[in-house]
This record gives structure tokens, sequence and C-alpha cells, in this order.
């Protein structure tokens, strides 16, 4: 099984990593408890950054769709090919248009959803 | 025949093979791959004019016929005695020799790095593809080929220590070798790790060529490594009966085998004709 990056698409290349990461395990090219190559060698092979496959494997993490099992090594998470039809960011999208529209309904300019926004993003995590 | 005359007939078997039959089958093999495959035909494999590949050719000849020389220089003292003490020849002198002869190899992996770095420069292809699978060790060389490195290993601890009358002692030759032993082990697997997972690999080679390449070298290491272990065995049964005056000779030997079974090897197995050069050319798009 081979994915290939674009290193000039407009999508970054984490994200493409994890595309192609998920869209393996969707149509079975990678089975739950394969395993997968290590972050050094698929940043040499893909000549990227460890950091950004470091990356990828991250949101795939968080996302179960694959799990780090110490010095074994990376594998495609047992109930991965569930959790790839949950895409997070389409979530999140859906989350925010609701509350914003919410807002808006209770006459909150845009420039106040921002502030607000902004502000609790800034705020530390957990205060 | 005296060791002085063995000794100078295997350091001048030394002299040759590593300072003129292995450079001039290499040299060989950079003109038949330049005449084969021109700068016209196979541009990428050129990130370099052809000129200077020519004088790359011609300094590695060079420094190659000036360690020659100093061979014959190295042979001529030894016979006049400056090189000799009381108590023979100086045992590391067909090591210190020979790794006076591997500058030019280093050299030329050196350059090898520089070309492929200004490879990966000029490599104007947008997509990146790697295998989403590990790699493994296992992949390159058979299991039992690893065993049996693994296994020379414990065979010289053992043999080290009987030797030795089964005394274990840290200050004795024995341990000392046995860790030196293992530090080669260590440095030679590092070695095979960094082949498999962390060497930048040549943009255009083709995946079949890389797969051989490594495989060979992988091979060329455990063959090694087990000659190591057994050169030791040899040199503590030497070194503890008291036959110091047969080292010399025996290094200059193993250091050639070494050379056999690692640039041999690899000049044998991995030939031009099996290599896919089309890579290299101006309109292929294969990685």
């Amino acid at each position: 099984m081979e994915i290939t990056v674009d290193i000039e698409s407009a999508t970054p290349m984490f994200s493409q990593l994890v595309m192609q990461i998920k869209q393996a395990v969707q149509h079975g090219k990678v089975a739950p408890g394969d395993p997968l190559p290590s972050i050094r060698q698929l940043a040499n092979d893909l000549e990227m950054n460890n950091k950004t496959v470091a990356k990828a494997y991250r949101l795939l993490e968080r996302d179960s769709v694959i799990q780090t099992k110490g010095y074994r090594g990376t594998f495609i998470h047992p109930d991965a090919m569930a959790n790839c039809t949950v895409d997070l960011n389409a979530w999140v999208t859906k989350q925010l248009r609701e509350t914003i529209a919410t807002f808006r309904k209770a006459g909150v300019t845009d420039s106040e959803i921002r502030i607000a926004f902004a502000d609790v993003l800034n705020q530390p995590q957990g205060g | 025949m005296t060791n002085l005359s063995i000794f100078t007939l295997v350091f001048m078997t030394q002299i040759f093979l590593l300072s003129v039959f292995y450079p001039g089958k290499l040299l060989q093999r950079m003109r038949t791959i330049q005449k084969k495959y021109p700068e016209s035909t196979h541009p990428k494999l050129y990130p370099k004019s052809t000129n200077y590949y020519q004088k790359m050719s011609s300094f590695y000849g060079i420094i190659n016929g000036l360690i020659f020389i100093l061979g014959w220089v190295i042979v001529y003292y030894v016979h006049e005695g400056s090189l000799v003490s009381e108590k023979g020849i100086n045992q590391m002198l067909p090591w210190v020799y020979f790794m006076i002869q591997m500058i030019p190899t280093w050299l030329l992996e050196i350059f090898g790095f520089r070309l492929s770095k200004l490879m990966k420069q000029e490599d104007t292809r947008k997509q990146k593809s790697a295998t989403l699978a590990p790699r493994r060790l296992t992949e390159y060389v058979s299991p039992q080929l690893l065993s049996a490195v693994i296994i020379t290993y414990f065979v010289f601890v053992v043999i080290a220590f009987y030797i030795e009358g089964c005394k274990f002692e840290l200050d004795g030759k024995a341990f000392q070798m046995s860790v030196i032993l293992l530090l080669c082990y260590a440095f030679f697997f590092g070695m095979m790790s960094w082949l498999i997972y962390g060497k930048k690999p040549d943009p255009y080679q083709s995946k079949t060529d890389r797969i051989k390449t490594i495989t060979l070298v992988i091979k060329t290491y455990c063959y090694t490594m087990m000659a190591c272990a057994f050169f030791m065995v040899f040199a503590l049964a030497v070194s503890i009966h008291g036959l110091k005056s047969m080292m010399p000779v025996a290094m200059s030997l193993f250091l050639q085998f070494i050379v056999v079974i690692s640039m041999g090897y690899m000049l044998h197995n991995n030939r031009l004709e099996d290599i896919n050069f089309d890579v290299y050319r101006a309109d292929s798009e294969t990685s």
C-alpha cells in the first residue's frame, strides 16, 4: 500500500497524510492491527520533517484510527474503520455554525463574536 | 622463510589489493557508467558536469597512486629495520596502513552523499510516495544469517573465556575483547538501522535497486561481523600462547579478507547490467 503526498498542494502535508491513511483504512487497504512505518521512516521516504509526520500520527491517534504500542511501534486501531468515518473537523464546523447562528439571533454582532471567540481561545486550557 | 619475508609478501598483496586492484575496478566501473549512460541521455545521473566527474576520478586515482607509493616506502623501511623493534614488526602497522588505504573510499562516499543531495535539490517532481508498512531487517537478510551473526558472538565469548582458563576478570583479555566485539557489533547494527530507516535515498533510484543495494551492504556487514569474531578468537589465542610475531601477518590477511567480503562482494554482486539506469533519463518519471 503506497501513499502519495503533493508538496505543492494547498492542503497541508500533515492533513494529506491523515486523509490518505484514513482512506487506506476505509478502502480496506490496511486492516486493524497492521503495523505502520515509524515516524522517522515515513518522514525520510516522503522527504518531510519528522514533526509533520508526528503531527499526523498524533491526530490519527486522537481519532483512534491508529494506536502506538510503545517500542513495538504504531498499529491500525481495532476500531479504525468505524472511527475513520467520524470527521472531527466537520463536527467542529457544524457546532460552531449552530452556536454562531444562536448568537446572531440574540443580536450579537460578528465582531463581538470574533473578540469573544479569540478571548476564549486565548484563555489557558482548563481555566 | 622468515617472518619478515612472509610479512613482506602478505603486506605487498595488501598494497596491491586495496590500492591497485579494487580502486582500478571502481574506476573502471565509473568510466563504464559515464560511457554507457552519458549525460546527454541520462541527465538526472549528473547533477554536476561530466568534467567534474572526470576530475574526481583522476583525483581518486592519484590518491590511490600516492598511497601505493607509501606502501612501498613502508616495505622499504620494514626491510631497512626502521619500523621493526626488538619485539618485531608492530602488529598495528597493517591496520594503520589499511586506514590510510581506506581514505579514497571514504572520500568517494562523501562525494556520493554530495551528489545525492544535489540530485534531491534538482528533483522537480511534486509528488512523493512511500509504502505504508514498516521495513524490517529480516526483509533484507535471512533470519538464519542474523542468527548466525549473533551466535558467532556468543561462540566468541565462550571460546575466549575457555582460552583464558574460564576466569572472569574485568581486566582480563577475554572480557575486554568481548566488550570490544560487542561495540563493533553495535556499530554495524547501528549502520544497518541507518541504512534501512535513516539514509536519504537517491530520489530517482528504483525501489528494486534500492532494496538490492541495501541487502548487499547489510550482508557484507553480517559477514564482516562474523569475520571480526573469528579474528578476535585467533588474536586472543595468539596473545595467550605468546605467538605475537604472527600478528602483523594475520592482521594484514584479516584486513584483506574484510575487503574481499565487503568491497569485492559488492562489486561482484551489484553488476551494472542489473541496475535500472532508465530512471535517470530526462523523460523518466519513475521513483
